[in-house]
């Protein structure tokens, strides 16, 4: 009976030490790729505000020098400002779905809960120690044994996960690769598009705030002139940041298709996980920008 | 895919035209622009109405983009929503099992003082 035991713990041992390498991957492409969905949505936000805002100021610009009846038809033609905000705002809700879906895979690769059964069997198996010493006397399990028992719990968790891991690669490798993709090129859409609309916040500002009032001497309060002067004329913050995003995003596309095809050396893995922090530190630097 | 991609880079490229070649340059001078109409009040008029009207040009190409990824995007929103709930469902399997061995564990441990005491 010891033997049988011993020998079918060994088994187990043996035959789950070999995933755990993709589950270590997947674990990794998980936190990368919440963190991305979690970018992409603050990003998507940035794109909200910067629209509008960029909006209104040419309807403040093309406005000037025109009749009543002109300028209603200005703002007439700026309606559509609402269509792109509503687009954005499903855009925003796809992509708190992948951060969830990324978040998901990582913690079905997390291996708390291996950790947990292995406990909770330890302690099952003492508990059935005491109780076959107080019946019979008999310990029925060496140490060893009970070690070796409650190891195999834990990889019987490990082995579970596993195979649930290995079923979602093969049924959805294809389609979030896909969506990967299609995440790249609107990362790359609003990357244009935040740049073009704060342009034109910068250059419409600086001539409604700065240079207008200067020319035509209304400046009322110098100190605030200074401050809007100084606004208008630093560098936006996160406009670097954005390239980086782009390349995070083709390094997740890379690490998915390495995850799915079951290779990812560890560098690669490394790179992954570097990238979920400096994702972390570019959605901060994003809200700090917005404020 | 391919049909999808050539009309996203050909897009993209139309909207980097309007945008940086066309709309940036009169956004840039339009104070200048506007002070060299003088009296003729016509001519700025139809002028800032032609502003609009590529503002309106522009948002209309991007509002296009942006429903097209959209929609693209929206074509995975079952396969992902599957996947979180098969996932969460095999995570919960997992856990059954720890949940199983821990209450197995307090019976027999509660079994064993009862048979000490006994």
């Amino acid at each position: 009976m010891k033997s049988r035991v011993g020998f079918t713990a060994a088994w187990l041992l043996l035959a789950c030490g070999c995933a755990s390498v993709q589950v270590q991957h997947a674990a990794a492409v998980g936190t990368a790729g919440a963190a991305w969905g979690r970018a992409v949505d603050a990003l998507l936000l940035l794109a909200e505000e910067t629209a509008v805002d960029a909006d209104s100021a040419r309807v403040l610009s093309e406005a000037q020098g025109l009749s009543r009846d002109e300028r209603r038809v200005v703002l007439e033609k700026h309606a559509s400002i609402e269509n792109e905000i509503a687009d954005i705002e499903r855009l925003r809700r796809h992509a708190r779905l992948l951060a969830r879906y990324f978040d998901a895979l990582r913690d079905l690769a997390d291996p708390a809960s291996d950790r947990a059964a292995e406990a909770a069997a330890a302690r099952a198996l003492e508990s059935a120690t005491a109780l076959g010493r107080e019946i019979s006397g008999s310990t029925l399990l060496s140490g060893a044994e009970r070690d070796l028992l409650s190891k195999s719990s834990g990889l019987l968790v490990r082995g579970v996960r596993e195979r649930a891991l290995s079923r979602e690669l093969d049924a959805r490798s294809e389609a979030v690769g896909h969506e990967l993709a299609v995440q790249q090129a609107l990362l790359d859409a609003l990357r244009r598009h935040i740049r073009a609309d704060a342009a034109s916040l910068k250059d419409l500002g600086r001539q409604r705030e700065v240079s207008r009032p200067f020319l035509e001497n209304r400046i009322v309060e110098p100190s605030a002139w200074i401050a809007e002067r100084r606004l208008y004329t630093l560098p936006p913050p996160a406009a670097d940041l954005l390239s980086d995003a782009s390349d995070t995003a083709s390094r997740l596309r890379t690490g998915w298709a390495a995850l799915s095809e079951g290779r990812l050396d560890g560098a690669a893995w490394a790179a992954l996980l570097a990238d979920a922090d400096t994702l972390t530190s570019w959605v901060r630097a994003v809200r700090e920008a917005r404020r | 895919m391919i049909e999808n991609d050539a009309a996203e880079a050909a897009r993209s490229k139309l909207l980097d035209l309007l945008r940086n070649r066309v709309r940036a340059p009169i956004e840039r001078h339009a104070d200048e622009i506007l002070d060299s109409f003088g009296d003729d009040n016509e001519a700025l008029s139809a002028f800032q109405l032609a502003r609009a009207d590529l503002d309106a040009l522009i948002s209309h190409v991007e509002d296009e983009q942006l429903k097209d990824l959209s929609l693209r995007l929206a074509s995975h929103h079952d396969e992902l929503t599957a996947g979180i709930r098969e996932m969460a469902e095999s995570l919960r399997a997992a856990k059954t099992l720890t949940h199983s061995a821990e209450l197995f564990g307090t019976v027999v441990g509660v079994l064993a003082r009862i048979v000490a005491l006994a």
